[in-house]
């Protein structure tokens, strides 16, 4: 079998242990190893092992990962979220559909405190839902509208996706993170116009809510969420002025989400053990198939499948279009059966090679790679957030009238993807500016 | 059977409760670091190795069988979900076994090489020199542990299925351990 056959074989049997339910990491990682010691024998297979999981895994950079891990989860444990809502709330509700539209709100600004969707789906969803409900929402849309609000979370800064994404893309996690925060905005307003339009259009799907919210009790509301807002801009302040590393951002956010909830009175030893356990548990698991993802990556270069991939993608002259069309159903594919992580790391060792030949900003498929994924967290059959979302509201709602209502958001999603695409400035603007 | 379950499951225990004190500790000696280079401009000494070579490689590999024994390593439920429970247990005891010798031979290799560097004293040479070698038993530890809750998973898997019940995968729980 030549070099190019077995990385071909190679990609066929992890696609092919992942369905069967053999962990992502460990479909990677023993393909790689098998796939080595075919290639070039014994001696670079085991070589490979000493000196991938180590030097991966002892990396300044990606120390970051777990910071902002951290940080995310004390704000959730000492639920800062709950402030944010009710401000959102207290500013939004005068709208149709107003309730929604302030989950909408308070997800984007969570968001920017943690890196994780799943995170901000469950976050918002044990707040929100049950207020919503509880207003006589319709209960598709109450639950459909976190599970949306939920995907910004790896858009807007900081995000778990977009730090990897730029390990192993060698681009510079700052400037994804400039890149994210247009299309989170953008995503932020469709979502926002979508609900607008079907309240508006029916108005049963969200019944006003009677009580008279005075302009002093929209400034209290604020009074609650300004810790939150200062953290978010102390840590991004820094982090964008070049004062911090991602890694000192996250570290001092994570302790300043500590002194917010103490002072709220929030925290104590068992949110704080939580809050932490979490933390290594989601490390652990990010980073062994991270690991994984980083083995495959140089079996397949040994391969030489994505150089001739690539080649043949420039020779075929596909257009920048065509590519981005292809990527994108790909991902929609993929993600019927994956998760964003997941998707993203199987998908990397090939695709890299072919956007870097092909001239595209990496920081700009960065953020495409990152909308893509999200979009896959709410599309069925496996939409991550939308079993989040149905954990947290039991029986009350069933997952098909979830899915039901996330296909109005999809829709939004559609539009913020084809902005994205058409203009790449609307990424690129921020990350160029400091240059 | 069940005292070494036991055994080890408490032992994938301690290892978490090690890296939950790395997150912390690591979190604290960043943000002192931050502060004294802001304020007085002297950074704490050796941050970044001790980030990198002890705090980050305990953080990934020490939590892998706590995570293990809670199922929560990523998977694809896909297929698996709908077959019967014949189908399940083979897929089961397929995916137990491919894991179990990849965390096997990440074990072997990454014990080869600790034991090599604690030889050597290895070590980085900046402003101060700092030790670094025993950051590098995390990896035969956490992996090793984590072969050893597979295989017992493994063993009992063609009588029971209690112990690969597994919660969705990285979303905050409300209890703990």
């Amino acid at each position: 079998m030549s070099f190019f056959q077995t990385g071909l074989t190679g990609i066929v049997v992890v696609i092919l242990l992942v369905l069967l339910r053999v962990p992502i990491a460990v479909s990677l990682g023993l393909v790689s190893f098998v796939g080595f010691w075919f290639m070039l024998g014994s001696t670079a297979a085991w070589g490979l092992l000493t000196a991938v999981p180590y030097d991966f895994a002892a990396h300044w950079t990606l120390s970051s990962i777990p910071m902002f891990l951290l940080m995310g989860y004390v704000c959730y444990q000492t639920e800062l979220t709950k402030g944010i809502f009710k401000a959102a709330r207290a500013w939004l509700s005068f709208l149709p559909g107003g309730l929604a539209i302030a989950s909408i709100f308070g997800a984007a600004l969570f968001s920017a405190a943690a890196g994780s969707s799943l995170a901000c789906a469950a976050a918002m969803g044990r707040i929100a839902v049950p207020e919503m409900l509880q207003r006589k929402y319709d209960p598709g849309l109450s639950a459909s509208v976190v599970a949306a609000a939920g995907t910004m979370g790896s858009l807007i800064p900081p995000s778990i996706i977009l730090i990897l994404f730029g390990i192993f893309a060698e681009v510079g996690i700052s400037k994804l993170f400039l890149g994210g925060i247009f299309p989170g905005i953008l995503t932020m307003l469709g979502y926002s116009i979508v609900i607008l339009i079907r309240c508006s259009i029916n108005p049963k799907l969200a019944p006003p809510v009677e009580e008279k919210i005075t302009n002093r009790d929209r400034f209290m509301a604020l009074t609650e969420t300004w810790p939150v807002i200062l953290l978010i801009i102390g840590v991004f302040g820094g982090l964008f002025a070049g004062i911090f590393t991602p890694t000192e951002a996250g570290a001092t956010g994570a302790a300043m989400s500590f002194i917010i909830g103490a002072a709220n009175r929030k925290l104590n030893w068992k949110v704080a053990r939580i809050a932490l356990i979490d933390t290594a548990k989601t490390t652990a698991a990010i980073f062994i198939i991270a690991v994984g993802a980083n083995l495959f990556t140089r079996f397949l270069a040994i391969s030489g499948v994505p150089a001739a991939m690539s080649a043949t993608v420039i020779e075929f002259g596909a257009s920048y279009l065509i590519l981005v069309l292809g990527t994108a159903i790909i991902f929609l594919l993929l993600g019927m059966i994956l998760d964003p992580l997941g998707i993203m790391l199987l998908t990397l060792p090939i695709l890299l090679p072919i956007f870097e030949a092909s001239g595209i900003s990496l920081i700009w498929f960065g953020l495409l790679v990152t909308k893509l994924v999200e979009m896959a967290l709410i599309t069925p059959p496996v939409g991550l957030n939308v079993f989040v979302i149905k954990g947290i509201v039991g029986d009350a709602i069933p997952i098909s009238m979830i899915f039901k209502g996330v296909i109005w958001f999809l829709v939004a999603d559609v539009f913020v993807l084809a902005l994205m695409i058409a203009f790449p400035e609307i990424v690129l603007f921020l990350p160029e500016l400091g240059q | 059977m069940q005292t070494l379950v036991k055994i080890v499951d408490r032992f994938a225990q301690i290892l978490m409760a090690i890296s939950i004190v790395l997150a912390a500790v690591m979190m604290i000696h960043v943000t002192i670091d931050v502060l004294l280079s802001q304020f007085i401009a002297e950074p704490m000494p050796a941050t970044v190795d001790l980030v990198s070579f002890y705090y980050m490689v305990g953080l990934v590999f020490l939590p892998l069988a706590f995570v293990e024994t809670k199922n929560e390593h990523i998977d694809v439920d896909l297929i698996h979900a709908v077959l019967p429970q014949g189908g399940k247990k083979a897929l089961d005891l397929m995916a137990l076994t491919f894991s179990m010798i990849y965390f096997g031979l990440l074990t072997y290799q990454s014990g080869i090489d600790a034991i090599e560097k604690y030889q050597l004293g290895e070590y980085t040479m900046g402003l101060v020199n700092v030790t670094i070698w025993p950051g590098r038993f995390a990896l035969p530890i956490g992996c090793g542990t984590l072969t050893l809750v597979l295989l017992l998973k493994l063993i009992r898997r063609p009588f029971t299925d209690e112990h690969m019940k597994s919660d969705p995968h990285h979303i905050p729980t409300e209890e703990g351990i």
